[in-house]
């Protein structure tokens, strides 16, 4: 008895030494944190040492980077809550298009108002989302095949509702919901930040409280890292997955109307050819959210997508072709995976 | 004695045949794909002019477009019942012919250039196994993140080779005679490549020890381990008969079309993970047949074709894949649970 509980104390006993560097170590985001730290400072650096070679600290260039990190990365906070309870949606890049669309037409073509055209659009999210749930938790289907099932669904939804009546073809479609609600959505505040920085911190905020100071969270990290010491402790591990994939499809859907807001326009082909769901993977799990579920931070999430959507940046700046970004995105995956693999065994 | 074993062998008595096709993997979709089939004959007697299912030219059109999807979806279909998934045939599709392309182009004989990219295959399936069955990463993700990298490299591999993003691929007569001639006139060759291939997949999976495991490796890897069988070196044959079967699947597709593109954007490798589920192969692996396969890539082109035919949008064969797929992997579990 004495003997537990003196191991008991042992494994509760911080090391010796700085608590707050142990602790550090111990973060789950804090490779990427480094590594994106490591990498600003290589871009600003390049930057200020080659201004004309390498145009990254400009006021123009950073104002791009803050209206297209945050839309990655608010669909990626949602696929890594998701993936931090076990389980992938394929078929984000039909949500954020279908998402977009359902506010779009209503408003633009029926004169509904854009609050009602909103409420339709996320309730299509939350549909989305409960689907994939009720047919991945409660049918007991791998939830990559279930959503890739999804993503075909959705994208024959978006090819039908996307038709353009004049013209009987897949057109894209003007977006325009008037100037508050632009200015509010994506404003520029001061300098090169814009208003979708602010949502994404809003958005991270949300998440955070949900991951780390909600009993759901709790629940999710537990469902994701060992299903059945979930069950056998009483939490309903279906409704938490249902859950997670309502979130997914709604930042999902929050993020295509970011998208559509700002270029004013809807494109129905990124939902099949943007591989979008490929770079919000990409970004959490270059966060080191683990594939396998149970381990993940909210900052990790950002800083992936943030990472990824740099490592576009930089390619652009450089001249390089755009396709290349792809090719390394699939490398960066699998590269990240085999890291976060290696990091959990030793940890 | 003689008694004895006759009495034990009657207990045993065969299953009726109902039975059989409903635990059979391939059963529900042989039983979908005769329905529909019967239906579109049906509707085309009725309305021969609307419906023009049963006119010699739609029928080799649909026999002819079988195999595309056909022969990739062996490959994965083998490698799923293994255990594994291989999504990087759809980039695998394009890039190993381009190269057979390149190369023939570039003064090549034509069999060394098409064993070029039957090399370039076995290579990317063997690092598709390398990393997965290495590093212990799921098979989708590493697959996945080959399909963007081969997609991506190929066009600059091709690039060292001006640049060019489509080339005119002229095979040698006689050998695309063979591969594409439409035997009676209405008979794709095609399609008998693909029957023989198929035949050849039977072999291998139902007549062969590898078959033996793979369905061992695919259905439960620890037991297989302590059978004595190399479940990785298993899985790895596995992964580069995917690669090659894409490969072949390509060779087919540019010498039909008489010419090879690097443009990628075709999704073969979730129509081919499509067809397998449909035919009833298990997605935990373990469990499938060839004919599924068959099968289910006939159903494919056959609802194709009814969308073709009966002049409905497009945006229908996505909506039917979709919801086919799940529709598919819930009945293969619920067979699986009862049987």
């Amino acid at each position: 008895m004495s003997q537990i509980s003196a191991d008991l104390a042992a494994a509760r006993r911080v090391p010796q030494g700085a608590p707050w560097l142990w602790r550090l170590k111990r973060y789950q985001a804090i490779s990427v944190v480094v590594v994106y730290g490591l990498l600003l400072a290589v871009c600003l650096a390049w930057s200020f040492a080659a201004p004309s070679a390498f145009a990254f600290a400009t006021t123009g260039n950073l104002a791009v980077l803050s209206q297209q990190i945050p839309v990655t990365a608010i669909a990626a906070i949602g696929v890594g809550i998701l993936m931090v309870t076990g389980e992938f949606d394929i078929s984000i890049a039909g949500t954020f298009t279908l998402v977009a669309f359902i506010v779009a037409i209503p408003f633009s073509e029926a004169g509904w108002p854009l609050w009602l055209s909103m409420l339709a659009g996320f309730g299509t999210a939350v549909a989305i989302g409960v689907l994939n749930g009720l047919i991945t938790a409660w049918l007991g289907i791998p939830s990559f095949i279930a959503t890739i099932g999804m993503m075909f669904f959705l994208r024959g939804v978006i090819r039908f509702v996307s038709i353009n009546p004049q013209t009987n073809l897949n057109d894209s479609r003007p977006f325009f919901p008037g100037e508050t609600f632009e200015a509010v959505l994506t404003g520029h505040l001061f300098g090169p930040v814009y208003a979708q920085l602010v949502w994404l911190v809003v958005v991270a905020v949300i998440g955070y409280l949900i991951l780390n100071r909600h009993q759901i969270g709790n629940h999710m990290f537990t469902t994701g890292g060992n299903r059945d010491a979930a069950i056998a402790v009483g939490v309903n591990v279906r409704r938490v997955k249902l859950i997670a994939f309502v979130i997914c499809a709604v930042t999902a859907g929050f993020a295509g109307l970011l998208q559509a807001t700002r270029i004013n326009q809807i494109e129905p082909s990124f939902a099949t050819v943007s591989g979008f769901e490929l770079e919000a993977i990409a970004g959490v799990v270059v966060g080191g959210v683990s594939l396998y579920g149970g381990r993940g931070a909210i900052l990790g999430m950002v800083l992936g997508a943030a990472l990824i959507e740099t490592v576009d940046n930089v390619l652009v700046l450089i001249g390089a072709p755009e396709t290349i970004f792809k090719g390394l995105l699939g490398a960066i995956v699998i590269v990240a995976v085999i890291l976060n693999n290696i990091v959990r065994r030793r940890g | 004695m003689v008694a004895s074993a006759v009495d034990s062998a009657l207990r045993y008595r065969r299953a009726s045949w109902q039975s059989r096709v409903r635990s059979h993997p391939a059963g529900p979709v042989t039983i979908l794909f005769v329905v529909m089939l019967a239906g579109c004959i049906v509707a085309s007697l009725l309305l021969p002019e609307q419906f023009r299912f049963l006119l010699p030219g739609n029928l080799s059109l649909v026999l002819r477009q079988i195999p595309n999807l056909g022969l990739v979806a062996l490959g994965v279909g083998i490698l799923m019942i293994a255990g594994e998934f291989d999504l990087s045939v759809g980039s695998v599709f394009v890039a190993a012919p381009f190269a057979t392309a390149v190369a023939y182009d570039a003064g090549v004989p034509f069999a060394l250039a098409v064993l070029i990219a039957i090399a370039i295959a076995v290579v990317i399936g063997l690092i598709n196994a390398g990393i997965t069955l290495g590093f212990r990463i799921p098979s989708f993700i590493t697959t996945l993140g080959m399909l963007f990298i081969v997609r991506t490299a190929a066009p600059y591999i091709v690039d060292l080779y001006g640049g060019r993003k489509s080339l005119p691929f002229r095979p040698p007569e006689g050998f695309k005679e063979v591969l594409t001639v439409d035997v009676f006139g209405f008979l794709p060759a095609q399609f008998i490549w693909f029957l023989l291939f198929a035949v050849l997949a039977y072999l291998l999976l139902n007549r062969h020890f590898l078959g033996n495991h793979f369905f061992a490796a695919g259905g439960d890897p620890k037991a297989a381990q302590f059978a004595g069988i190399n479940v990785n070196r298993t899985k790895t044959v596995a992964f580069v008969l995917s690669s090659v079967f894409a490969t072949i699947s390509g060779i087919f597709t540019i010498t039909r079309v008489a010419v090879a593109q690097t443009n990628p954007q075709l999704f073969i490798e979730l129509y081919a993970v499509a067809i397998c589920v449909i035919g009833g192969l298990s997605l935990f692996g373990g469990r499938g047949s060839v004919l599924g396969i068959v099968i289910g890539a006939c159903v494919l082109q056959l609802v194709q074709d009814i969308i073709l035919l009966a002049q409905l949008p497009g945006f229908y064969l996505d909506m039917f894949v979709g919801l086919m797929i799940v529709a598919g992997v819930v009945i293969n579990q619920a067979i699986k649970r009862k049987y």
